[in-house]
């Protein structure tokens, strides 16, 4: 997550104070060969300066979204496992901009113009900046969408780099919102600097000017009119031989003049040492090392090695073929040269390929099934809605209650889909983060409340359906714009038993509370319509009663095996069966809870709107236990945090009581009213 | 299967008062709010202040109402399980599940109370090559008198808890009496600002006096202090300062012989000893996060030796020791393994009192389950 | 099943009794428990065994000097040398000469490193080391170890309230090196040096057998 990418903040501010040098195309490069000069810009330069590169008179022609699909599935390492870049891409611009896709162009072909023509990509409105002071802070004009783009952002650059590096002072847990915002911003602008130069080597060059027009006939390269006044790194490196011949020529050569060509190229060969030197880490990972298993570099990293740039030599050049392939708009050799390189990252790291499937993955990544889960779910909540609103038996009725199964039954099949490819994909079992208890949660008391509709017929088991399928699902939606969610696992975490057993049988738990609380809300509400129930109505509720009851039980029985399994978890782990953490607290909370209800229903000091009542307070101690452990901060269990969250989770707490408190009121009211008349 | 006994005691006053629902469910929802008010003091205060308070027999809120603590909560809720079970829960094939349920509830709060009362957690750091045959308590402290003997030690020590004002440690088999003065459970010390002059007491390292501080809120980082009078039978009594933070011990001579005293984290030796010869730390390639510990060693018992791998979710579990790889630190002087180590006598119980709850309330669903079914099938 | 009746009158008699027995468990006093085990001993940081040492001393003690070892456990004796007059008068002297007898194993650090450390003991820059050591005297103890003796007593402090200074002997042998320490008043030191001199020649080291 974000939190990675900050750790590596120092060398970014280092990358970026030493990018905050000149680099205009008519600018001089200094001739000494101290490295790059860490110098402010230059106001007599109109203040104009940037840090993108820029076309120098050969401009990209670029290639569209359908002729980037071997580009999809490029595989690259990024935060721990090796994706296909489609998912990076979605991964960048949802950390970026909130959205997967820019106005519609696919996350995947900004990427490609961000990698191959950086320099067009200095207006795209990229970059989420939600807290208006920070857009104030920066001496940004705020946009309505609050998005913006790297030129908007590009004058206080410096500006931010020092509210960055003083916002990294104050430690974590003490930061506002406003200083979250300035770090989630430098690193959002870092991440983006960084890839722009991450094929550095294969695009034009400000400072691989060719002035004399001799030395392209004796380079063999192409003339101005063809390609503009700057070659590439790797052009110049292509023809390394030669400029080598030459250079020791010179040194043969004890004479005083130097002419213009061999001046030129003692000139280029010097900048070249120094491009290659200063090429920084990039974060594309993408050149699997033939030594070392799972260890991945980037270009510049393989440019920079000489030893390993001779040996991985045809697939550097294949990265260069591919950015001129794009640049000249070339589909087909794209398209040839990203399968070629492709194939030759399976042949060099064949263990960590073979554990992929990416194929499915760009599938999920497309057709996103949880979304589209989410959105089923919504239109049969309103369909289950209508359902109630006309009485049973009339055709209309019945019709709304078939599309409500339907519908449902469809957005359920999307969920357990999206499940099943994510366990595929992963390799491991299902509930492995926060974001993923939403799901699961979601698919086991989905399943469940089906389950006991089709035994029951009311309506009021889809009803509750629906009704936990949209919350949850998104919620859940939410999260996934958190970035990517498929991350790897701690350490302790790492445990595939015990995890995959303690975990679901826990959510397992949380579902069937969650699904008594939706249920007794449905029963609640029935109870105040018809305070006092006579006949059908009266068995109708007793019905929904006993699933209530049942529910419990249930949630009880699970609750309380994942408590235990979660113990015993510990107990391999960490030495200690129970150590008062707050998230095995908030289980064993449950626990009492449900045996408080059933107890109490057992003694008869609580009765069937008592228990539903209760159950409805079992949801909220769930939610507590689930999302609230979290915002505490502390222990063991401290591994998902949302911003925001506890104000949401507040007022999730006070709508349930006063829920509770109006159907109470409502209740007595009735019943008083039914009683008199 | 109803005993007359049974019934008779069932309809007693003391065991219907015994047997109260309000007890029980007063007893729960008051665990309800010990277990909740004490997560969310634990996030402010530290796990041991917490449990240190809400453990309690009573917690006094605002120094003025008492409240019911966790200890005397769970005693009450235990007689009334025992009662309940003695004499109430009728012996009859139907209530199976339930008698299995109430049965592994109560051995999970027997096994809870021996694992409160007599586990011990201690750690074990060790450098590459180098071989351990103690384990060091986290947060509690010893005084330790030894003298040298050979390779070994024999040592006398007292626990933390004996140090009270007044009391008197006898050090035989030593000629020697510590008479307890003052003991901190945290205290900050202070060296004398004059240079020179004579220090109040004999310390190791020139600490002129110590003052109470309040108990950290991470309790491994409280530094102890004691003040205590030494008389043997020969010569004059002498005044103790010792500091948990000296890393030397004092020397003094008692009875002719040298000794050496110490306040430091208690040491339990062990039966056997272990040697690390590596650590090993792999992280998820191209991240900072760690995907194994690992540390190599010897577990030498006597003569015979055995190679062994401890890592993460995977301890070594020896004579009733359990070593977990817990953490590491690489710096200038190598890398060192830190282990967990844990002796629990209860420690199985949990696992079979969960079973028998799972099975117990399983059958005690199915039964029901089952009858309805039936009513259902007859309609 | 009917909600029950409020408790009886027993209720308050079994909570009492309740009571009593956890008061009584509490207030259970129990003696002081010794625990009693050996273990290896250990070695310390900075790698010296606080166990047996390999090496056996003696020594005449000079006129006056009093015996005081307790503190410190690298000591492995200590005395108080008192100013010559005040020797046989039963008289205490505030500012007898602490004098201190350590046994290190090895060449504790070497010659260097422990005379900056006795000069940063009495705050003298550590760049007069090698003075010191040039103007060192050399000595030799009765079983015929060598050794030198450095003599801070004529260099200046850096810190004006401090009027301490040190004479010191370090006897390096091939395993150990003993250092006897002399600190006190600068006066008193210069009239107990003939003294200090005098207990060094008459040590008598011996290696026991390991």
């Amino acid at each position: 997550m974000k939190n990675r990418f900050l750790s590596s903040l120092a060398p970014t501010l280092a990358l970026m104070a030493l990018l905050l040098a000149p680099s205009r195309s008519h600018a001089q490069m200094p001739l000494s060969s101290e490295g790059p000069s860490t110098v402010a810009p230059n106001p007599e330069l109109g203040g104009q300066f940037t840090l993108l590169p820029e076309d120098l008179g050969r401009p990209s022609k670029g290639l569209k979204d359908k002729e980037l699909e071997a580009f999809a599935s490029m595989a690259v390492l990024h935060d721990g496992r090796v994706k296909p870049m489609e998912t990076m891409a979605r991964h960048m611009m949802l950390q970026w901009s909130g959205h997967d896709a820019y106005h519609g162009t696919p996350a995947l072909s900004i990427l490609a113009q961000i990698l191959f023509a950086p320099e067009k990509t200095g207006d795209l409105k990229l970059f989420l900046i939600d807290n208006p002071e920070v857009a104030e802070a920066l001496k940004i004009k705020p946009e309505k969408s609050r998005r913006y783009s790297y030129r908007e952002i590009e004058p206080s650059l410096s500006k931010l780099q020092t509210l960055s590096q003083h916002a990294d002072s104050v430690p974590d847990m003490k930061r506002n919102v406003v200083q979250k915002e300035i770090l989630r911003t430098f690193g959002n602008i870092a991440a983006y600097l960084n890839l722009t130069r991450s094929l550095q080597f294969a695009l034009p060059s400000a400072s691989l000017l060719i002035e004399v027009p001799e030395t392209r006939n004796v380079l063999n390269l192409p003339t101005s009119a063809e390609a503009g006044s700057t070659v590439s790194f790797w052009e110049l490196m292509e023809r390394a031989p030669m400029m080598a011949q030459i250079l020791d020529g010179i040194n043969r050569d004890s004479g005083w003049e130097y002419s213009p060509v061999e001046n030129e190229i003692v000139r280029l060969s010097r900048a070249m040492y120094l491009q290659s030197q200063t090429g920084m880490a990039s974060s594309l990972h993408i050149i699997p090392n033939p030594d070392q298993v799972g260890v991945w570099m980037s270009p510049s990293e393989v440019v920079a090695t000489p030893a390993m740039l001779q040996r991985l030599n045809a697939e550097v050049g294949a990265l260069a073929g591919l950015a001129s392939s794009y640049r000249n708009g070339d589909a087909k050799a794209f398209q040839e040269q990203s399968e070629s390189f492709n194939a030759a990252v399976i042949r060099l790291a064949p263990e960590d390929m073979g554990k992929t499937l990416f194929k499915l993955e760009i599938f999920k990544n497309r057709l996103n099934p949880l979304f589209v889960a989410t959105v089923l779910f919504w239109i049969s909540m309103f369909t289950a809605f209508l359902f109630f609103l006309f009485p049973a038996g009339r055709a209309v009725a019945r019709w709304l209650y078939r599309l409500t199964w339907l519908v449902a039954g469809a957005a359920l099949a999307f969920l357990i889909a999206s499940i099943v490819i994510r366990i595929l994909i992963m390799h491991r079992p299902p509930v492995t983060s926060l974001f993923e208890t939403f799901p699961f949660v979601a698919a086991v008391s989905i399943t469940v409340a089906l389950f006991l509709e089709r035994r029951s017929r009311q309506g009021a088991a889809l009803l509750a359906a629906t009704l936990l399928g949209t919350l949850l699902l998104s919620i859940a939606n939410r999260y996934a714009a958190d970035g990517d969610t498929m991350q790897m696992l701690v350490a302790v975490l790492n445990s595939n038993f015990w995890l995959s057993t303690h975990v679901i049988c826990i959510t397992t738990g949380y579902s069937a509370c969650v699904l008594a609380g939706a249920i007794a809300h449905i029963r609640l509400v029935r109870g105040a319509w018809t305070p006092n129930p006579t006949g059908h109505a009266k068995t109708s509720i007793r019905e929904i009663d006993r699933m209530v009851f049942g529910t419990l039980c249930f949630g009880l029985l699970f609750s309380f095996i994942g408590t235990v399994l979660g113990g015993i978890w510990a107990d391999q782990s960490w030495g200690r069966f129970w150590g008062w953490d707050p998230k095995e607290n908030g289980a064993l909370l449950i626990v009492i809870w449900c045996a408080i209800l059933l107890h109490a229903k057992h003694w008869g000091v609580v009765r069937e709107s008592g228990l539903a009542a209760g159950a409805v307070l079992g949801a909220v101690i769930v939610s507590l236990a689930w999302q609230g452990v979290n915002l505490l901060n502390v222990g063991l269990h401290s591994y998902g945090f949302t911003q925001g969250a506890v104000v949401k989770l507040f007022t999730y707490i006070g709508a349930e009581i006063l829920f509770l408190l109006v159907v109470w009121l409502v209740t007595e009211i009735r019943k008083r009213k039914t009683v008199t008349t | 299967m109803n005993l007359k006994w049974r019934q008779k005691a069932a309809r007693h006053p003391v065991t219907k008062a015994i047997l109260h629902p309000a007890i029980t469910l007063a007893g729960l929802l008051m665990l309800l709010m010990l277990v909740f008010f004490g997560t969310l003091y634990q996030a402010d205060h530290g796990l041991y202040e917490a449990q240190r308070i809400f453990f309690s027999y009573v917690i006094w809120v605002a120094d003025i109402v008492p409240f019911p603590g966790s200890s005397l909560v769970l005693w009450v809720l235990s007689i009334q399980l025992i009662v309940f079970m003695l004499f109430q829960l009728p012996l009859v094939w139907k209530k199976a599940g339930l008698w299995v349920v109430h049965g592994g509830l109560l051995l999970l709060l027997v096994g809870g109370f021996i694992t409160q009362v007599k586990a011990v957690e201690s750690q074990l750091t060790l450098a590459e090559g180098e071989t351990g045959h103690f384990t060091t308590a986290y947060d509690k402290w010893e005084v330790a008198v030894w003298k040298a003997h050979a390779d070994t030690n024999i040592v006398v020590s007292y626990y933390d808890y004996d140090l009270t004002p007044g009391a008197v440690l006898d050090l035989s088999p030593w000629p020697a009496r510590l008479t307890v003065m003052r003991y901190y459970e945290n205290a900050a010390a202070f060296t004398s600002l004059v240079t020179g002059g004579t220090l109040p007491y004999l310390t190791a390292s020139g600490i002129a006096s110590i003052e109470p501080r309040k108990p950290e809120k991470d309790a491994p980082a409280n530094s102890p202090g004691l003040i205590a009078r030494l008389s043997s039978g020969k010569g004059p009594d002498r005044e103790i300062l010792l500091y948990g933070m000296e890393t030397r011990p004092l020397a003094l001579t008692i009875g002719g012989e040298r000794m050496m005293l110490q306040l430091r984290r208690r040491h339990y030796p062990l039966e056997f000893s272990l040697k690390l010869n590596d650590f090993v730390r792999t992280l998820h390639p191209g991240t900072d996060v760690a995907k194994s510990y690992e540390s190599y060693a010897d577990l030498q018992d006597g003569l015979a030796s055995r190679p062994v791998k401890i890592w993460m979710n995977n301890p070594l579990r020896y004579k009733g020791y359990t070593f977990f790889q817990a953490s590491f630190a690489i710096n200038k002087d190598g890398e060192h393994s830190t282990f967990a180590v844990v002796t629990n006598p209860g420690r199985l119980i949990p696992y079979i009192s969960s079973i028998m709850v799972f099975a117990g309330m399983l059958l005690h669903f199915l039964v029901h389950f089952y009858g309805y079914v039936r009513r259902t099938a007859r309609k | 099943m009917s909600v029950p009746k409020p408790p009886p009158r027993s209720v308050l008699l079994t909570t009492l009794a309740a009571v009593i027995f956890s008061a009584g468990l509490t207030a259970c006093q129990k003696d002081p428990q010794p625990h009693h085990y050996r273990e290896i001993a250990f070695k310390e940081k900075n790698g010296s065994m606080l166990g047996e040492v390999p090496i056996k001393m003696a020594w005449t003690l000079p006129d006056g000097w009093v015996d005081q070892p307790e503190g410190d456990p690298l000591r492995v004796a200590g005395f108080l040398a008192p100013s010559p007059e005040l020797a046989h008068t039963g008289e205490m002297d505030p500012q007898a000469v602490d004098v201190s007898l350590v046994q290190l194993a090895g060449d504790a650090g070497g010659l260097d490193a422990n005379v900056v450390r006795w000069l940063g003991q009495i705050k003298i820059p550590a760049s007069y080391a090698e003075q010191a050591i040039a103007a060192a005297k050399p000595i030799q103890t009765a079983t015929g170890q060598k050794g030198i003796v450095v003599d801070f007593t004529d260099m200046l402090s850096g810190d004006m309230t401090q009027s301490k200074s040190i004479i010191g002997a370090i006897i390096q042998s091939n395993g150990y090196t003993v250092f006897v320490k002399a600190m006190g008043e600068k006066d008193r030191l210069v009239k107990i040096k003939p003294q200090l001199l005098q207990f060094c020649d008459s040590l008598k080291i011996t290696e026991t057998a390991k």
